[in-house]
Parts: C-alpha cells; sequence; structure tokens
C-alpha cells in the first residue's frame, strides 16, 4: 500500500509542477478591471459622476441597427421576462412603422436568460460579442441584470434594465440605466406607508431568501420603517417554489404583529394570503412590484383582497399613453399586459429608442452618453428622466387589491431617502 | 457494466516499466502541451469573442467537471448525485478569499490563480471527505439521495450566508445575489491545463494497479473486499480527488465569471453532470469529455433555432409519428433475400444524408454564428460521416441512418398534408394559427428530446467502456481490414 | 401523498422516477381546467348555480379527472421510455426519467402558454377556508379531507399490495422480476399497473395542493414538491407504505420545527439533513424497506 500511494504522490507532483511552471510562463495579462477605475471621460462634454467602461464600444453596420434584449423566456421569472419582451417588440415595431432613424430600421435580438444569472452572462455576451449590438435591454431581476453589466462594461454597451430595482446595480457603472424605481424609493414609499397611511407600528416581514429582489426590499423596508419609529416584530423567510408557509405563519402570528410586509413575487404571495387567512393571522397585507400580476386575486383569493402593493402604472390608469399602450398592446398580443412588465419593456426601450434618435449615434458608447441624457420622455408608467445615478425619476402608484382588480389608492411622488 | 477482460489486460498489459523511456516520454508530453498551451494562448484566444470565449470556456469546464464525475460515478460505481456542491463550494470559498484579498495581497495574478485553484480543491476536497466518509455505509440509491441531498445542503447555505441574522457568525458570501468583486484571472488555457491535469489523473489512475482496485469495486464490492482490496478507502479517494478536481473547476469558474451567484448551481446542474457521465459512456474518460463538451455546445448552439408556427410543428410532429410507425411496420415484413436488397438500397439515402450533413456544415460556416458552435457543428458532420464510412460499421450503420433518412423525408412531405388537415379542423386552428414558437420556447424542449432519444438508442452511452487511443482507432482500421478482405 | 406513488413506481420498478413530479403538475394543471369548464362559461346557468351549492361534486369530477389523466400519461411514459430499457443499465433508465422531466416541463409550457400564470380559484374549494374543532385544535375542513383521502388510500394500497394476488405479484417482480416471470407472473402488466397507481397518485396529489392553497401554476411546479416526496419515501422506507405516509409527515413537522426555532432560510436544507442523519443510523430507511436491504 505503502509503495502505491507514494506513486499517486509522485504523479501528482509530477503533475503540479510543470502545471505551475507554465502557470508562470505564460504572458500573465494586466488586469483591466472597469469596476475599479474612477477614471471619468473628458473627451466629451458629458461628465458622468460614475466610473465609465473604458472600451470602445460596438458599432452599427450595414442598414439596420441592432439592439439586444435579453429576458427570462424560461424558468422562475418567466411571466416577467415574457411581458418585457412583448413590450419591448411593440416599442420597435411603432419605431420602424414610423419610419425608424432615417430609414434605418431597429432590429431587436431577443435572447433567454433561463432565469439563471449565468444564462443570463451568456445570453449577453451572445449579444454584445456576436450580434454586436448597440444597447442591451432587460432584465426584469436584479441579480442577472447585475452579471449582465458585467458583460456591458467590458464591451462598453450600455444597458437598460426593466424591472431590476435593487438599489446598488446602477453603482456598477455609468452603463447601468434603469426604466423602473429602485428598491430605495420603493422600501422607502412603502414604509412610509405602512407608517403613516396604515398606521402600522409592529409589522412582520416575509422575505423570498431565494431573490435577490426580496432580500433588497424588505432590507430597505426594514430601514426606513424602523428609521420612521416602527418596530419590526420578526422576519421570516422562505425559498421560491415553495408551496406551504403555514409555519412561518403561525410563527408570525405568535408575535402578533399589524401589518404583513411580503417582499417577495406574487406566485408565492397568492398562497400565503390564503394561508394567512387560514390560520386567522388577520391584518393587512403590504408588498412590492412583484405582486403585480393579474392573476394574484384567483391565487390569493380571498385573503389577498384588501392588501396594498406598490406598482410602477395600473392598466386602468387614466393617462393617454396607458390607454394607448394597453389597447395597442391587447390589439398586438391579444390580452392585456398581465404585469407592469410589459409597460417598463416598453419604456425601456424607448428610453434607447429616444436616445437613438436623438443622438443619431453608430456606435455604443455615444449612444451610452445619450440615454444618460434622456429628459422628460413620456413613458407608459410616467414622465421619465434619466437622473445622475442612472435610474428612472418617476412617481410610482399604490395600489390595493379589491374584489374585481387593482385600485389606485395614492400616488407617491418620486423622492430621494437620506438617511 | 462488466468490464470485458480484454480492457483489463490491455491496461495491465501497458504497465511494464523502464525508467528512461518512461521519463522522456512523460518531459516530452509536458514539453508539447506547454507549447500548445501557449500556442493557443498567443494565437487563438486574442482572435476570439467573448461569447466564443463563454461558449469554449464553459465546454471546457463541464468536459472536466464530466471528467471529475466520472470518477466517482463511472469508475468507482459511486452513484453521486451532488456534485454541483462541489463545484459551488470550489467557487465560493476560492471567490470569498479572492474577493477579500487578493486587491491587498499584493501577490501577481499568475501565482494568485493557482495558490486559489489549491485552495478551491482543498476546500472540495474536504466537503468530499464529508460526504465521502458516510457513503462507505450507503449503496446504489440512497447513495444516490444522500448526495443529492448534500447538493441542496451546500446551496442552502450559501444562499443564506448573507451577513445577515442568519448567517452563520454573520458570514456574508453575497447570499442569493451571489458573491461580487472576484478578480478576473482565468485564461481560456488554465481551463485547458486542468482539463489535461483530470484526463491525466483518471487515465493514470485507470492504467496502474490503483485503477483496477477501483473498477473491481464498481463491478462487484464483496468480491472486491474479499480479494483485499479496501472498498472503503476507494470510495472515499474517489469522491476526494473526484471533489478536488470539481473545487479546481470552480475555483476557476469564479475567477472568470467574476461572481459566484447560488442560483447557478442548483440541481440541475447535477443532474445534467450525470447525464453527461452517462451518455459519454460510465467510466470512458473519452466519453466524458466528448459529451460535456457536445451538450454544453449543443445547449447554446440551439439558441439559433429559428421561430416555427405552432400549425407547422404539430403538423410535421404529427406526421414524423406517422411515418414512424408505419415505416417500422413496413421494417419488419421485409425479410429474408428482399431485406439484402432492400438494405442495399437504403444505403443511397444513407450516403445522400451525409452529403446534407456536410453540406448544412458547409452552410453553416457563412451563417452569423460563434465560431466555436460552427466549428463543432462542422467537427461534429465530419466524424458522421467518418463514423458511417468506416466499412465495420458500413453494413449495419449507414441503411439504418438511410432507413432514418427516408422516414425523415417521408415526414417533411407528409406535414404538408397534415397542416392542411390542421387548418381544417376550425377550432383547432382558431388556437394555434395565432401562436408561434421562438428559438427560446423550443430550445430546451429539443434538448431534453435529444437526451432521451440518445439514451434510448445507446443506453450503454456513445463510448460505453471504451477509450479513445492509438489501441481504439487500431482496433477500427484492423476490423476494416478484416472485413475488407472477407467475401 | 406524492410520497405514496412514488414508493409505489420506485419500490416495484427500483426507478427513481424524475418524472413523477410532472406528473403533479400535470394533475394539477387538469383540475384546473377542469374547473375552468365550468366557472368561467355562464355563472347563472342552472347547472353552475347547482354545482356552486354542491362544490363537494366539482372537486371530486377535478379528482378523478386529474388521477384518470396523470395515470394515462404515466403509462404512456413508461411504454415509450420505460419499457425499451428494461434491461439497460440503471443509470441510463435514471437520465431518461431525468430527460422526460425536463422534456414535459418545458413542451408542455409550449402547449399550456403560462403567462400570466394561472391558478385555481378559492370558490371551487370553500372547505379550504371554513374550519372546524377537531380534537381541540382548529383545522380546516379541507385539510382533515386531505387526511381522510390520504388515509383511505393508504390502507387501499396496502390491501391491494398485502393481501391480492396483484399486490404479491408486485412484491414478486419488485424482489426480483427475471425470477418472477419465470413464475409465470407478466412483468410488464404489473408494472403498468403500478404506474397507473402511481401516477395517479401523483395526479391527485397535485389537484388537492393546487386547489388548497391556490398557488399558480407553471410547469416547473412539481419539481420540488416530487424531490420532497421522493425524501419522504426513503425516509420512511422504500416499498413502505405506511412508512412513506410517516416519512411524509415526520418531513413536514421537522421542517414546521426549523421555522420556530427562527431558522426558516433553512427551510429546505433540513428535509434533507434530516434523510442523511437517518439513513445514516438506518440504512434501510426508518421503517425498513419490504425487501431485505439491497
Amino acid at each position: 500500500m505503502n509503495n502505491k500511494r507514494k506513486l499517486t504522490l509522485a504523479t501528482l507532483v509530477a503533475l503540479i509542477i510543470p502545471a505551475a511552471a507554465i502557470l508562470g510562463g505564460c504572458p500573465a495579462k494586466t488586469e483591466t478591471n472597469g469596476a475599479t477605475s474612477n477614471s471619468v471621460s473628458t473627451s466629451d462634454t458629458f461628465v458622468s459622476t460614475r466610473p465609465l467602461p473604458e472600451a470602445t464600444g460596438n458599432d452599427a453596420t450595414g442598414d439596420t441597427i441592432k439592439i439586444g434584449m435579453i429576458a427570462s423566456l424560461n424558468g422562475e421569472n418567466q411571466p416577467w421576462g415574457v411581458d418585457s419582451k412583448k413590450g419591448a417588440e411593440l416599442a420597435v415595431e411603432e419605431f420602424n412603422a414610423a419610419g425608424g432613424l432615417d430609414g434605418k430600421m431597429v432590429t431587436l435580438v431577443v435572447e433567454d436568460t433561463q432565469s439563471k444569472p449565468e444564462g443570463g452572462k451568456s445570453a449577453t455576451e451572445k449579444l454584445v460579442g456576436q450580434d454586436k449590438v448597440l444597447a442591451v435591454i432587460g432584465e426584469v431581476a436584479s441579480g442577472i441584470t447585475l452579471q449582465a453589466a458585467d458583460v456591458c462594461q467590458e464591451a462598453g454597451v450600455p444597458i437598460v434594465a426593466v424591472g431590476a430595482t435593487r438599489v446598488d446595480l446602477t453603482e456598477k457603472g455609468g452603463h447601468v440605466f434603469r426604466a423602473c424605481f429602485t428598491d430605495n424609493f420603493q422600501g422607502a414609499a412603502l414604509a412610509k406607508y405602512a407608517y403613516d397611511d396604515l398606521k402600522c407600528r409592529n409589522i412582520a416581514v416575509l422575505t423570498d431568501r431565494k431573490l435577490p429582489y426580496s432580500t433588497g426590499l424588505s432590507e430597505m423596508f426594514t430601514k426606513v420603517f424602523v428609521s420612521l419609529g416602527g418596530k419590526i416584530a420578526t422576519e421570516e423567510f422562505y425559498e421560491a417554489g415553495n408551496i406551504d408557509f403555514k409555519a412561518q405563519l403561525t410563527n408570525i402570528k405568535s408575535k402578533t404583529p399589524d401589518g404583513l410586509f411580503c417582499s417577495g413575487y406574487f406566485t408565492e404571495v397568492g398562497p400565503i394570503a390564503r394561508q394567512r387567512e387560514q390560520i386567522g393571522l388577520n391584518v393587512p397585507m403590504l408588498g412590492g412590484d412583484g405582486w403585480d400580476s393579474t392573476k394574484l386575486i384567483d391565487s390569493g383569493g380571498s385573503g389577498i383582497i384588501g392588501g396594498c402593493f406598490m406598482n410602477h402604472y395600473h392598466n386602468s390608469e387614466k393617462r393617454p399613453e396607458v390607454q394607448d399602450f394597453v389597447a395597442k398592446f391587447t390589439k398586438k398580443f391579444g390580452a392585456e399586459p398581465a404585469t407592469a412588465m410589459g409597460a417598463l419593456g416598453y419604456d425601456a426601450t424607448n428610453v434607447v429608442l429616444t436616445a437613438l434618435t436623438s443622438s443619431k449615434a453608430t456606435n455604443s458608447m455615444n449612444l451610452l452618453k445619450a440615454i444618460a441624457q434622456v429628459k422628460d420622455m413620456k413613458g407608459v408608467s410616467g414622465v421619465i428622466t434619466i437622473g445622475p445615478d442612472g435610474n428612472a425619476q418617476k412617481p410610482a402608484l399604490i395600489l390595493k387589491v379589491e374584489k374585481g382588480g387593482f385600485v389606485a389608492v395614492k400616488q407617491v411622488a418620486f423622492f430621494e431617502f437620506k438617511e | 457494466m462488466a468490464a470485458t477482460p480484454q480492457t483489463l489486460v490491455s491496461s495491465l498489459s501497458s504497465t511494464r516499466y523502464s525508467a528512461g523511456k518512461f521519463w522522456t516520454t512523460r518531459v516530452g508530453t509536458f514539453v508539447l502541451i506547454a507549447a500548445f498551451l501557449y500556442a493557443l494562448q498567443l494565437f487563438l484566444t486574442p482572435n476570439l469573442g467573448i461569447y466564443d470565449m463563454r461558449i469554449l470556456v464553459n465546454s471546457l469546464l463541464y468536459a472536466t467537471l464530466a471528467v471529475s464525475l466520472n470518477l466517482i460515478n463511472g469508475i468507482t460505481g459511486q452513484f453521486s448525485m451532488g456534485h454541483a456542491a462541489f463545484y459551488l463550494s470550489g467557487a465560493i470559498i476560492s471567490g470569498k478569499i479572492s474577493s477579500m484579498y487578493y486587491k491587498t495581497a499584493g501577490v501577481p495574478g499568475w501565482l494568485w490563480l493557482p495558490l486559489m485553484v489549491v485552495v478551491g480543491a482543498v476546500g472540495a476536497a474536504l466537503i468530499g471527505l464529508l460526504v465521502g466518509i458516510p457513503s462507505l455505509r450507503l449503496r446504489g440509491d440512497y447513495l444516490a439521495v444522500m448526495t443529492m441531498g448534500f447538493g441542496e445542503i451546500a446551496r442552502v447555505i450559501v444562499i443564506n450566508q448573507d451577513g445577515g441574522k442568519q448567517a452563520f457568525g454573520g458570514l456574508d458570501l453575497g447570499g442569493a445575489y451571489g458573491l461580487q468583486g472576484v478578480p478576473k484571472l482565468t485564461e481560456m488555457y488554465h481551463l485547458l491545463l486542468l482539463l489535461i491535469v483530470a484526463i491525466a489523473l483518471s487515465r493514470n489512475l485507470l492504467k496502474t494497479a490503483h485503477g483496477l482496485s477501483f473498477l473491481s469495486v464498481r463491478e462487484d464490492e464483496l468480491a472486491a473486499d474479499a480479494t483485499g482490496v479496501h472498498s472503503t478507502r476507494i470510495k472515499v479517494t474517489a469522491f476526494t480527488i473526484g471533489a478536488a478536481i470539481a473545487g479546481m473547476a470552480g475555483a476557476l469558474f469564479a475567477h472568470y465569471n467574476r461572481s459566484v451567484s447560488p442560483d447557478d448551481f442548483k440541481m440541475d446542474v447535477s443532474f445534467m453532470l450525470v447525464a453527461m457521465v452517462v451518455i459519454g459512456g460510465t467510466g470512458s474518460i473519452t466519453g466524458a469529455v466528448i459529451s460535456g463538451v457536445s451538450l454544453k455546445v449543443l445547449e447554446e448552439g440551439l439558441r439559433a433555432l429559428p421561430g416555427i408556427s405552432a400549425t407547422a410543428l404539430y403538423g410535421f410532429l404529427i406526421a414524423l409519428i406517422v411515418t414512424v410507425l408505419l415505416a417500422k411496420q413496413v421494417f419488419k415484413r421485409i425479410e429474408g433475400p428482399a431485406r439484402v436488397t432492400f438494405d442495399k438500397a437504403l444505403i443511397v439515402p444513407g450516403l445522400i444524408g451525409l452529403g446534407c450533413a456536410l453540406f448544412g456544415a458547409y452552410r453553416l460556416w457563412g451563417a452569423d454564428m460563434s465560431v466555436v458552435i460552427k466549428v463543432a457543428f462542422v467537427v461534429i458532420a465530419l466524424a458522421l460521416n467518418v463514423a458511417m464510412l468506416l466499412p465495420s460499421s458500413f453494413r449495419t450503420a449507414l441503411p439504418k441512418f438511410g432507413g432514418a433518412m427516408v422516414v425523415l423525408a417521408l415526414a417533411y412531405g407528409v406535414s404538408f398534408g397534415t397542416q392542411a388537415l390542421l387548418h381544417k379542423i376550425a377550432p383547432l386552428a382558431a388556437v394555434l394559427d395565432p401562436i408561434k414558437y421562438q428559438a427560446a420556447d423550443l430550445r430546451w424542449a429539443i434538448f431534453s428530446l435529444a437526451l432521451v432519444i440518445v439514451m434510448l438508442n445507446r443506453p450503454q452511452g456513445i463510448m460505453s467502456h471504451q477509450e479513445f487511443s492509438w489501441d481504439f482507432i487500431k482496433g477500427i482500421f484492423g476490423k476494416k481490414k478484416a472485413i475488407g478482405v472477407a467475401p | 401523498m406524492i410520497a405514496l406513488g412514488y414508493t409505489m413506481v420506485y419500490g416495484v420498478l427500483r426507478l427513481i422516477n424524475f418524472a413523477h413530479g410532472d406528473l403533479y403538475m400535470v394533475g394539477a394543471y387538469l383540475a384546473y381546467y377542469t374547473s375552468m369548464v365550468w366557472f368561467t362559461k355562464d355563472s347563472s346557468h342552472p347547472f353552475t348555480v347547482w354545482l356552486a351549492q354542491h362544490p363537494i361534486v366539482l372537486l371530486l369530477v377535478m379528482l378523478v379527472i386529474a388521477m384518470v389523466g396523470t395515470a394515462a400519461l404515466g403509462v404512456t411514459i413508461e411504454r415509450l421510455a420505460y419499457r425499451p430499457l428494461r434491461k439497460a443499465p440503471r443509470l441510463s433508465v435514471l437520465i431518461t426519467a431525468v430527460g422526460i422531466s425536463l422534456f414535459m416541463e418545458y413542451a408542455g409550457r409550449l402547449i399550456v402558454q403560462t403567462s400570466p400564470q394561472p391558478s385555481i380559484v378559492e370558490e371551487i374549494n370553500p372547505f379550504a377556508k371554513s374550519t372546524v374543532n377537531f380534537l381541540g385544535i382548529q383545522a380546516t375542513t379541507f385539510s382533515l379531507i386531505v387526511m381522510g383521502v390520504v388515509a383511505f388510500l393508504m390502507v387501499t394500497l396496502w390491501f391491494i399490495v398485502t393481501k391480492t394476488p396483484t399486490g404479491r405479484a408486485m412484491r414478486a417482480v419488485s424482489h426480483d422480476f427475471q425470477t418472477a416471470s419465470l413464475m409465470g407472473i407478466n412483468v410488464d402488466k404489473i408494472i403498468v399497473f403500478t404506474f397507473v397507481l402511481g401516477s395517479a397518485l401523483a395526479g391527485a396529489g397535485g389537484m388537492l395542493q393546487a386547489t388548497n392553497y391556490g398557488t399558480p401554476l407553471n410547469t416547473f411546479f412539481g419539481v420540488l414538491p416530487g424531490v420532497k416526496a421522493f425524501v419522504a419515501a426513503v425516509l420512511g422506507g422504500i416499498g413502505n407504505i405506511p412508512g412513506a405516509v410517516a416519512g411524509g409527515l415526520i418531513m413536514g413537522v421537522s421542517e414546521y420545527l426549523v421555522v420556530w426555532l427562527g431558522y426558516a432560510g433553512y427551510k429546505d436544507a433540513v428535509a434533507f439533513l434530516l434523510l442523511i442523519i437517518i439513513l445514516l443510523v438506518k440504512p434501510s430507511g426508518l421503517f425498513g424497506s419490504v425487501r431485505d436491504k439491497v
């Protein structure tokens, strides 16, 4: 046995030593990690407070301008991903029908991320490296957008997130923008609403462990709610895909809170609402834009009635943009957008297209600068101005779930939360 | 599952030892490998786009993982379904250390990466040991469930380490958001090197007496114990080595991807790895590499699928099912001398089909696609031709292939009829007509179907227990001669 | 519930049927479509009104359709995918099962357009809301009904497996199907029968779950329950019918306990941890497998 062991050891050593030699011998590339550099582009009149990518970017060639989109067309985020894709398709179709950019047509290349971070990365790499798109639109999920932002940074391509609300996303660099509000705003607005309007003082938080979106929103909500003087009764966790939440709810019930904040997606919030009622935890429910789906009332039953959540806009709003959009969407796809991601996908694409029209850019870095200067664009989800931090500054709605559908109860103007 | 006596004998016969020859070949091999990698780094890498790079890196990574899992599943016969856990632990441990200390340590990147690879390997190996030790008590499916459980536990633990209340000691691994800020150090040649190391390790293992004891554990644990093989130790060794390699792959992945999200290491990664090992042929290193690379390329390559309307899809499916069922009946009926002529006649469509494959590869070459995928498809088309035209399989394979081609062509023809039929049925047409499936919808359905079809046709895997080597090629050509001479 | 079905198929065939969780998903979908047929049409139709007053009838119809549909599907899968591989290595069958499972998830998605994800409305099942006081414990009527159904199925299955000739044949096949076929048992027939039972149970499980909680349906909805059911089946001892039920209960209770202790994030890990501990202490499952240890 001893001899044999020596043999294996010898083989191992024999393998490792040359391996190390090769590793050392090869030309080690110098590090160009854009995330750490703080240089600001000075060649242009445009100055960004955030670090811009140090790359030349992609150029548009030929008669078409390619815009990329990543969406979760499979997997857990599919309902949102599919909607965002539909919205983007609608926007591009309109743009082309209106004559495109001086006769040049825009093509939308959509790639599937399978709701996986790595899938998002390879999808973006295909768009950026293979299709040479000028801009990337998407993702609805923060975790995946972050991965895509990494890729875009190296290539010098702007990315406009559709529904990724996580705060630290746009801190990644000057190339990340979004068409939605952030958890910073959402969490703070919800905490204020819970404290001021619902008069909650002792609220329980239920977080989806698996979703970066949910953990981020819960964190922000907790922070602001506590700073307002409220108390967090308890925080419980589950994972997307779970079915039974009675254990967590019973736990919450024992702490006798006066409100329940669910930061997860509607796929779990519905069953949570039903089970909340079943075990007799009779407190108002509150949540983020993850609740948004026309099917929430079906899955939540009577348990969800009376719950409030925050959303980007609502299909029944009277603004002409909304009415127009819903009519066009219904005409093209046969049904109203099921989630707000339809409108946000439409808005995100229009942000890119507006910048394209204003700058006539054929290079992605130029387009990036144009996107950063988009101002007062009349979007479906409100008048959009891209702020210096890359976030869209626009109002949001608080909706209440009623038997026949959602009803807007309060409009929250844009504000920045300062501690 | 039985290892043929030949494989055992052949693996023994080549162990005659001669020091001079041994070291010349060894050193020669290393020099060659180093030169090859250097050439790759110099000429290939700068010419590849990031997407080509990703596909290449992913295929290499998964090939490495498949080889390492092959050591546990294939060679030692321990059914592990939690390989993603080792991969994850290697990635997260090394990634965490890198993200914390790389900037301040002042160690150059070329030294830091191997260090991290070792760290990942050690971390994963320790976890492998942890899984391996209890595995001595369990066999077969129970072990499978247990390893699957370990895989899930590892993921859930990582997801909960976000520096919050539920994290152990406030450990922050980024939680569900993923670990960020890992420096990018991995180059393509690192992965290739790791793959070579993994292959060399398993191959050398098989060539020595050690390997025989591993195989004996797979074939019959009781008999192995009876002949003096310490089966427990063998199993734990297999787990540890397999885990260590997976850990290294994880470390390289972390330093390529720059972030580690637990969502990328779900159970389906483990399943996919098991699928790679089984499709390649349990115990075959070559098979593991081939299926690892081709499954990953297939997964990405299917992105280029064109969209198709629902009517066309279902029309074609119905036509295909009908023709396959009919053809089966027809083929069954033809017997005796007619069969021989029939088979000969089928060679013609077989050849046409091969020609089509080559032509398709040629056409694909001009398409707007990733170079890596294009190369892979061309290689597959060529390999198909070579395999079919090799006389040892000429008599059986080509007519079979021809039959499949005929059925496919017929089905395509009939599909127009079935489509028209679908249009005739008003309520069905109303439902189907507006639906148009995109590539993304079809990708995974086709992928899983391909998995099932391969398994149904070749349950023992593509390579079964064989290895690709000079002997293997000689065997094919040797047979060719023998068959060529025979009347 | 699904654990029961699992233990049936697995116990007899020694096959980890990954598609089992997907049958559960199909059961839920079938129930959903059945409910839609009656509930969306015209609420003033006298039959609909009558149905609204007698919800148990609709529930039963849904249950039966879900069970029949999944049983048929299960048999089809067995015929197309598993039977040709009867003599192939076990691993290949397993990969085929994974492939089938993936195929059902992704191809199923093409057939049912899952955006927005539908869920069964609450009105279908008023029992999920009404509570009763049962031995001093406040419980919903529906949970009691489910308990009753599970107990009934358990006893029936136990009866079929241990007391009837078919059951004896099943046990023989599970023990050694080559010898069993020598003894004049039609192995194929027995396996098909097992699949019918197992799949129908999965379908029933899916239906009960979906009506109880209104979980939004998508084609991936069966994955986690499928895996957990497998764990429960192993926990209770493969092929042991009361064991599977007990395994399921133990898992449920332990998950509950973890949440109660304040470690809700680790809920999913605990089922597996428990499994590992039990397997280490008693490798044949908690209540022993019907067969000897393999």
